[in-house]
């Protein structure tokens, strides 16, 4: 009867293996919710170690999303559109700090922007600014793990929008500037916006770049993964009620977004 | 003078294009091709989306694109319009952005280009949806749009890629009238590309023929119709051109004989030309039953086979040829000299302006 089957039904093989995935992330985080001191949630949630990591970690996560947004588009624009020797060794070092261990990340980030570092040390005598251990440092680390992940998606959206507009929007006298504002970019929104829902989710996440590059300063650099860390060694509830507030910001963001722009 | 004179050589895939092509002010050429001929990259090459590979092209004395010395210039310096194939109406614009862009990328102010815009608008009969999207437009009304947008900028060269491919087949004979008459209205030179012979009759002065990326043979319809040179022209173009004086849903050939045609009103009585494709004319051994409004008694003159069908030319009281199947032939038993009834439905004649 395999033949009847109409186009929409799953193969009955797949339920049970959606199912297993699905199982496979809810699961922790039930586990998670059954542990949580809902008593105690109120004051845990008011401590100063809570509300300074939260909006240090909202803060940097925009911030390197916006930054990333900047310079990632038009990266993917000159990835998606020109051609150029090298081409796909600049694409694949884009891509690198998605497979790198963050931690690496970090390094690599001090030894460029570090005080001792190869770009940091002329910007610290010439103007005493110090990147690595302030919010600054925080947000160079969430920026270099998370702008990877636009870039690729704007890239794919470029590179599936119908180019033809844009010779349109030429042959009406429009200059290169023109275009890539008012046509291209409007084509390649839905991957733009996409891109930036999933910067900013893995932005808000980041550790090892962060904790390598900024440090684990309460109220300076300490995001919510590092302070949820740090608390798993010391108050297992402060951490649980961490990890709640963090879960709880990011459904709050993908709900609404991810049917829209991340299909 | 001639507006334009080109000379495109072009190689691009599997495509190897070598066409020469001009068109004075005012005058309508239509480029007519099978699919892969290189009608579109002709497009492409005089609107300078792909540059030529050798050649020429020149507008109004000046050089827009020659290889030879180095001279090229980009597409929106170029005083071209274009009419896409499909139209390319930008989708998050209103109608009214959409034909304002090319105003303001040229430099008029954002009022100043919404109100000549505005008075395209109008002029196409579109004033009702000036904020519109293209997605809410029919295809008449969008490839008014398109056709306003190319305009607005006062080219002096029109040119039109398909302008009426994506059209289903009960507006197009509406929406090919209106495109006549609206084009009449440019006095530019306009370059027609197209598969559809009627369209190219209908809308050019002049016929340009491109197979394979060389041209097989160029002139005016009559020209063509009645001397096809190759076998591809003699399939596409080996079309019926009659002509004669409309009155109501009458047409009287000049050359005697009535046919009756589906009253449209975007033709005023008066001269007419009339296109019946020869594959529309039915033939009967014995007069046929039923309501085609044009039925007549006409005798074989001549009979051409080419492969499985067979090319039927009738005299009196029109001259036209028809073309039935190998099989058909064999059952009406059709030879020279024998006399049989023909019909055409009043919708396969297409009638326009002459």
């Amino acid at each position: 009867m395999r033949r009847r089957r109409t186009r929409n039904r799953a193969p009955w093989v797949l339920l049970p293996l959606a199912a297993v995935g699905v199982a496979f992330i809810v699961l922790p985080l039930v586990a998670l919710l059954q542990r949580t001191p809902w008593g105690d949630l109120g004051r845990l949630l008011g401590d100063p170690v809570v509300t300074d990591a939260l909006r240090l970690s909202l803060v940097s996560a925009l911030v390197a999303t916006v930054l990333s947004l900047l310079v990632g588009v038009p990266l993917a624009w000159v990835l998606a559109r020109t051609d150029f020797p090298g081409r796909a060794v600049v694409r694949a070092l884009v891509t690198l700090p998605m497979v790198l261990p963050p931690v690496v990340g970090g390094a690599a980030l001090l030894f460029a922007f570090g005080r001792r570092g190869l770009l940091g040390e002329p910007i610290y005598d010439g103007t005493g600014f110090l990147l690595p251990f302030s919010l600054w440092g925080v947000i160079a680390a969430n920026t270099f793990v998370a702008m990877p992940f636009l870039v690729i998606t704007v890239e794919a959206g470029l590179r599936s929008a119908d180019e033809r507009y844009e010779d349109a929007a030429a042959t009406l006298g429009a200059s290169r500037w023109t275009i890539f504002r008012r046509i291209t970019v409007p084509n390649a929104m839905p991957a733009v916006l996409a891109g930036a829902v999933l910067c900013w989710a893995r932005a808000l996440g980041e550790f090892g770049a962060t904790v390598t590059f900024a440090g684990n300063l309460q109220g300076r650099t300490q995001t919510m993964p590092l302070a949820v860390f740090l608390a798993l060694e010391s108050d297992r509830d402060a951490a649980i009620a961490l990890s709640l507030v963090l879960i709880a910001v990011s459904l709050a963001v993908l709900i609404p977004l991810r049917d829209r722009w991340l299909r | 003078m001639s507006t334009l004179d080109a000379a495109i050589r072009l190689r691009l895939g599997d495509l190897d294009l070598d066409v020469s092509l001009g068109a004075d002010t005012g005058e309508a050429v239509a480029v007519l091709g099978p699919n892969g001929a290189g009608k579109t990259t002709i497009v492409r090459a005089l609107a300078g989306l792909t540059p030529i590979d050798g050649g020429h092209i020149t507008l109004d004395g000046t050089v827009l694109d020659r290889p030879d010395d180095g001279t090229f210039v980009p597409s929106e310096r170029r005083p071209i319009g274009v009419v896409f194939q499909d139209y390319l109406l930008f989708p998050r614009m209103s109608a009214r952005d959409n034909i304002a862009f090319g105003l303001h990328s040229r430099g008029v102010d954002k009022a100043a280009a919404h109100v000549q815009a505005d008075a395209w608008l109008d002029r196409f009969g579109l004033a009702d949806h000036a904020r519109s999207r293209p997605s809410a437009l029919s295809g008449g009304q969008a490839q008014r749009v398109a056709l306003a947008r190319a305009l607005a900028t006062d080219p002096k060269l029109l040119l039109l890629d398909e302008p009426l491919a994506a059209l289903d087949a009960s507006t197009r004979v509406h929406v090919r009238a209106e495109l006549r008459r609206h084009l009449t209205t440019f006095e530019g030179a306009r370059i027609l590309i197209t598969h559809d012979p009627i369209d190219a009759l209908i809308l050019a002065d002049r016929l340009v023929i491109v197979e394979d990326g060389r041209i097989t043979q160029t002139g005016t319809a009559a020209d063509i119709t009645s001397r096809p040179a190759t076998r591809y022209v003699a399939d596409l173009v080996g079309i019926n051109l009659l002509h004669g004086r409309l009155d109501g849903s009458t047409v009287r050939l000049d050359d005697g004989g009535e046919l009756t045609v589906a009253a449209d009103d975007d033709v005023p009585c008066g001269d007419v030309a009339l296109a019946i494709r020869p594959q529309t004319i039915a033939l009967y051994a014995e007069r046929p039953d039923g309501s085609p409004r044009n039925v007549w008694a006409a005798t074989i003159a001549d009979l051409e086979a080419d492969r499985d069908r067979i090319r039927v030319r009738l005299s009196g009281p029109i001259d036209l040829t028809a073309e039935v199947t190998a099989t058909a032939a064999h059952t009406l038993d059709l030879r020279p000299g024998q006399q049989v009834w023909a019909s055409i439905k009043a919708v396969d004649v297409a009638v326009y302006e002459r």
